[in-house]
């Protein structure tokens, strides 16, 4: 593995600035409703606006972005031309995982600056979101490998990041399926932002615990979706 | 020397055989033309080559290396167009070669080297998708070389390009020639791989039929052996090659009755089709 090659990819995401543009969009777009439905409201309706929409940008932005940029790298011909001049594909993930996250980054500070967050709970709050978009890259390179055909793969991300960004609704809406919906790691960073706000940081264990075995889980279901990986094969 | 060498390469996706016990080896700096018909098996060979798909059986060589394992050295070696060119369509040219120039960890200044030897200006700030198809495809061979491979893989280079185009392709292919670039390519058009390959090697059904100069290999199908008079009066007349039509063809050159005389082995086109057709049979020949 050669860092030069990992860096070039990660600039090539920066150099294409139209494609650029729309992946800050999609992120940020999370920030600013938030921004705009809590101008006028106090610190409850932030937490509310804030414990919503951080899931959802969590568990959905990363992964619709990551899906389309190795797409269209796939179908235009450029994920070839770049294995043929020695990128190797987990270079290449590496690449893109790194560009997801550094916008996710700034999306979710801005998200916490916006919530009002500060000091240790911004630092938790950032942690986490950046874990969980960790997580989501993950599951959107473990999908995209796995399927070689596009349709598949559209149709496919698109229903497991609606219902990725959807699991803490499911779970405020239901409140006896946070039985099951406890364990996913979109929930737990909804449970995080609820224990900065209410100041009780005596969940952030069980919290951090979930999203760090989903990491785990999900860099071994990573292994398993890249051995088998299509996506760069040509046959 | 030999840069490529394969022995024996088989491939087979399901039950469709597509390349049957293939061998050849290219020398350095000779153009190599893979001949065949659509569905012959020269993209499955060119991508077992370079190291993109795993033959069944067999083994191929790049510069010494294998095929089946590449490294960055194998990836390092050579440069490759293949059909779709696979541009980052929203950056310039420039900052097209700039992304590989990061990856092969090469100065910039060689960017500018590797565009103007194609062609193509370098401070264009023209995006890769408002290029026309004859710089698009420039903009892939300069991508290609802009590490100053020691081979060069094209697939179908001229496809779809106009006969300026193509022309502007062939001519730039002869000067890498020239310079040492050792090219192997994939094509179906016959003057293309007559007017620029050293050998070629005709395909068809996943079996090599034929390894040779594009002369040989038409001379080697001349199965009728005639000699065609065209005459001053406008008319044509054939002949064999035996001793009494030798004279016949003295008599008329010595009445100055002849305006010229012509050879009646098949074009490399013809060959193409007699095989394309299936209506070859190796050992005819």
């Amino acid at each position: 593995m050669k860092l030069r090659r990992i860096k070039a990819v990660y600039k090539k995401q920066f150099a294409d600035k139209n494609a650029l543009r729309s992946v800050v969009f999609q992120s940020v777009i999370y920030p600013l409703m938030a921004m705009m439905f809590s101008l006028s409201g106090d610190e409850s309706e932030k937490f509310i606006m804030v414990s919503t929409l951080t899931p959802m940008f969590v568990g959905s932005s990363p992964m619709l972005t990551v899906n389309n940029l190795v797409r269209e790298d796939k179908n235009g011909g450029a994920l070839r031309a770049l294995t043929l001049a020695s990128v190797r594909p987990l270079e290449y993930i590496i690449a893109i995982a790194l560009f997801m996250l550094s916008i996710s980054g700034a999306t979710t500070l801005l998200m916490g600056v916006v919530g009002g967050m500060d000091g240790i709970g911004l630092m938790y709050f950032f942690l986490s979101t950046m874990l969980g978009c960790l997580l989501t890259v993950m599951l959107a390179c473990s999908i995209s490998l796995r399927k070689n055909s596009r349709t598949n793969a559209v149709m496919f991300i698109n229903l497991i990041s609606i219902l990725n960004g959807f699991v803490p609704l499911i779970g405020m809406l239901y409140p006896s399926a946070t039985v099951v919906t406890k364990y996913w790691y979109t929930q737990q960073v909804k449970e995080v932002i609820g224990s900065i706000y209410s100041g009780n940081t005596q969940g952030l264990w069980f919290s951090f615990g979930v999203i760090i075995a989903s990491l785990v889980i999900f860099t071994l279901l990573f292994v398993v979706s890249y051995r088998k990986n299509r996506i760069f094969s040509q046959e | 020397m030999y840069i490529i060498k394969a022995n024996k390469i088989s491939k087979a996706f399901g039950e469709n055989k597509v390349l049957n016990e293939v061998s050849f080896s290219v020398a350095e700096g000779e153009i190599f033309g893979l001949i065949g018909p659509s569905g012959a098996g020269k993209t499955t060979l060119l991508n077992i080559l370079t190291g993109q798909i795993k033959a069944d059986s067999g083994e191929a060589f790049v510069c010494g290396l294998a095929s089946s394992d590449p490294n960055d050295e194998f990836y390092l070696s050579m440069g490759i167009v293949f059909d779709t060119l696979g541009l980052f369509e929203r950056l310039t040219g420039y900052d097209n070669l700039a992304i590989y120039a990061d990856i092969y960890g090469i100065g910039k200044e060689n960017i500018a080297t590797a565009l103007n030897s194609v062609g193509l200006d370098p401070n264009n700030k023209t995006k890769a998708f408002q290029y026309s198809k004859g710089m698009r495809q420039r903009l892939a061979i300069a991508r290609a070389v802009l590490h100053k491979p020691k081979i060069l893989f094209l697939d179908e280079p001229t496809s779809g390009l106009d006969p300026a185009a193509k022309a502007d392709i062939h001519e730039l292919l002869l000067d890498m020639k020239k310079d040492g670039t050792t090219i192997f390519l994939t094509t179906h058009k016959m003057d293309e791989a007559y007017k620029l390959c050293d050998r070629i090697m005709l395909i068809n059904n996943g079996t090599a039929i034929e390894i040779d100069t594009p002369f040989n290999i038409c001379l080697k199908y001349n199965a009728d052996k005639k000699i065609i008079a065209i005459l001053k009066d406008g008319s044509k007349k054939t002949f064999n090659t035996d001793e009494k039509s030798a004279d016949e063809i003295c008599e008329l050159l010595k009445s100055g009755s002849i305006e010229s005389l012509h050879s009646s082995e098949p074009s490399l086109e013809d060959v193409f089709l007699k095989i394309a057709k299936g209506g070859v049979d190796v050992n005819e020949a």
